[in-house]
């Protein structure tokens, strides 16, 4: 079922703009990743959409009706709350039902839904209890369950993850992954991490101060991100930016900054860019090539090291007195600390922004 | 035990509480003659004379009527109007919410006394003198105000992604009130009852200016008036204090254990 927020607008009585001008379409069976820092809206976005806030203005069109005033309990869609919010009075069974009895399903019917979803889950031998006698993972499996079990036309998934240990995180997001395969239902997922949203979304949603940065599939928004806040929070490590210029030279350009200077081919740029126009060097750890000295493109002296076993992030400071970079290398060719590398940035996954507003030039 | 200077405040507070309440209870067993005798620990002689002559000569089981029916009936409408209004006043969004909730609080800041003249004109024009109507309304005058405040204090404490879950649920506002709320309410809802119940079960002044004759006065009225022009019966009053905290410590000796239910029933995380 396609869900569309057509400029919506939330302003909270206490003033704040939680959501600015918001226009987002999300197709009928599509995983959308709202991802953002915290206190940038994607919350109140969810809440929008499931009735539990009104937007100051704009519309919310659900399967192609506006549902804009309509009360939540009319909209069919179900939701998971970061803190599970499920019903410590109630059994986990009564839990699973509560939205089926609310919705006048008789109680075999009840019965046998909930009976399924909780083997589907594998949650049964917890049903007689009650959830402050479950852990935490069994916690957001039921909290999961009470979604599924009503067959929604959509769901809403707020923070989900992120109250689960990492290892659990992870099999549960390739869990989540699969249900979405299967069910093939449209999910909005609300998350603070890149990571997930990289690994889950069909497409990502970025969004800062109540708005859009970018809405793009997961390895477009990587490569090309259109602006510096995007790049920096996509992407782990983050990007390293460098304040540079960039001349037309030839066919390509020649982008200087402090400590190094590259020819790059960018030639569809050359013509546009303006030598005046102060720019940031977007240059992503995993792209960068250690080379011999001489050879690269800097020279730089490493000050920290730290291995993640088939790599390490080693952080470095380009001489003399430039800037620090950031760099992943193999395993077999972590430099020691304190020595002297030379860097080689892959020409063909250089991203240039304006220094201004941040907006990309590439 | 060693005798820490907190341990014997904590005896002096102990004793402060409980002594009074141990030298009522005996005292209302104690002949009248033996009631001052000092230091006034054990009475050497135990009589039921103050009660025998509290039933049956008094006839304190009218006001001990009285002040049921007024304290129940009033706690009951308090609790559940007080209920919706707390539920209204802490979920719902409407202009004025605020200012609304101090308009209450400001409400039952007015001394009681000065309550008295007017209720009294408005009691007397709509013939409710000496009804227990016109002791229950009365009542919710400070009743209303004191479990409104109790109850938004509970309501706020309980998540209200909870409300939102059940309303995602296909809930409406009244059911998510009766199957989520409500039961996770009930402790709050509880210590309210018994606070709105002892407030109107100890009422004096309404009681006193509102009723007439014995027909209609309370316990604490009747009490009042058991003191003649030359003597002052002390050992019935006693008597009647004792009967008239029974009830008090029956109510909450019967909430009390739903309270604990409650709380133990309520755990959201871990």
């Amino acid at each position: 079922m396609p869900i569309a927020l057509e400029q919506v607008t939330k302003i909270f009585a206490n003033g704040r703009v939680a959501v600015r001008d918001l226009t987002l379409e999300i197709a009928d069976g599509e995983l959308l990743v709202l991802v953002g820092p915290s206190g940038c809206g994607k919350s109140t976005v969810l809440r929008l959409i499931a009735g539990l806030e009104t937007p100051t203005s704009g519309r919310i069109v659900i399967d192609g009706r506006d549902m804009t005033g309509v009360p939540p309990n009319e909209r069919d869609l179900a939701m998971v709350f970061q803190s599970y919010a499920l019903y410590p009075h109630k059994t986990v069974a009564d839990n699973l039902g509560f939205g089926l009895r609310m919705r006048g399903v008789d109680r075999a019917a009840i019965a046998s839904r909930v009976g399924a979803v909780a083997a589907a889950l594998q949650i049964e031998p917890l049903l007689d209890l009650k959830p402050a006698q479950l852990s935490g993972g069994q916690r957001q499996r039921v909290a999961l369950g009470r979604a599924i079990v009503r067959e929604p036309r959509a769901f809403l998934l707020d923070e989900p993850l992120s109250n689960l240990d990492p290892q659990l995180r992870v099999d549960t997001r390739a869990e989540l992954s699969q249900l979405h395969r299967r069910l093939r239902a449209t999910m909005i997922h609300v998350t603070h991490d890149q990571e997930e949203a990289m690994t889950l979304g069909d497409r990502i949603a970025v969004l800062r101060d109540g708005a859009a940065e970018q809405v793009a599939p997961p390895l477009e928004m990587y490569q090309r991100p259109r602006n510096t806040f995007v790049a920096t929070f996509v992407g782990s490590p983050k990007m390293n930016l460098f304040d540079v210029t960039a001349v037309a030279r030839g066919r390509g350009l020649t982008i200087s900054g402090s400590g190094f200077s590259i020819e790059s081919e960018m030639e569809a740029l050359s013509g546009s860019i303006d030598p005046r126009v102060p720019l940031l060097l977007g240059v992503r750890a995993r792209d960068v090539d250690l080379v011999k000295q001489g050879y690269g493109d800097a020279i730089a002296q490493v000050t920290l090291i730290e291995p993640l076993g088939h790599e390490a992030i080693v952080r470095a400071g380009i001489t003399s007195g430039g800037p620090d970079i950031t760099i992943v290398v193999n395993a077999d060719e972590v430099p020691g600390s304190g020595e002297t590398i030379g860097l080689k940035f892959r020409r063909d996954r250089l991203h240039l922004f304006r220094a201004d507003d941040g907006t990309s030039v590439t | 035990m060693r005798w820490r200077p907190l341990s014997v405040l904590r005896m002096l507070f102990v004793f402060l509480f409980v002594f009074p309440v141990y030298w009522t209870i005996a005292s209302s067993f104690a002949p009248e003659a033996s009631l001052f005798e000092v230091p006034p620990i054990v009475p050497a002689q135990l009589t039921l004379d103050h009660y025998r002559a509290l039933f049956d000569q008094r006839q304190f089981w009218l006001p001990m009527r009285n002040s049921l029916v007024v304290s129940t009936a009033a706690t009951l409408l308090a609790i559940v109007a007080g209920t919706l209004a707390a539920y209204a006043l802490t979920r719902l969004k409407f202009r004025g919410r605020s200012l609304l909730l101090a308009g209450v609080l400001a409400v039952s800041m007015l001394p009681q006394v000065s309550l008295v003249p007017p209720l009294y004109l408005a009691l007397r024009a709509t013939h409710l003198i000496d009804t227990y109507t016109g002791l229950v309304l009365p009542y919710l005058s400070f009743a209303l105000p004191l479990s409104i405040w109790l109850l938004v204090g509970y309501f706020r404490q309980l998540p209200p992604e909870l409300e939102d879950a059940a309303l995602i649920d296909g809930a409406s506002r009244v059911q998510s009130l009766w199957h989520i709320i409500l039961p996770l309410a009930w402790p709050g809802i509880a210590t309210a009852a018994i606070l709105t119940f002892l407030y109107c079960w100890n009422e004096f002044i309404f009681a006193l200016s509102f009723t007439l004759g014995p027909e209609r006065q309370t316990a604490p009225v009747a009490i009042a008036l058991f003191r003649g022009r030359y003597q002052v019966p002390w050992g019935q009053i006693l008597a009647a204090a004792v009967v008239t905290t029974l009830p008090i410590v029956a109510v909450v000796v019967a909430f009390e254990r739903r309270i604990v239910e409650g709380l133990t029933a309520g755990a959201m995380k871990g």
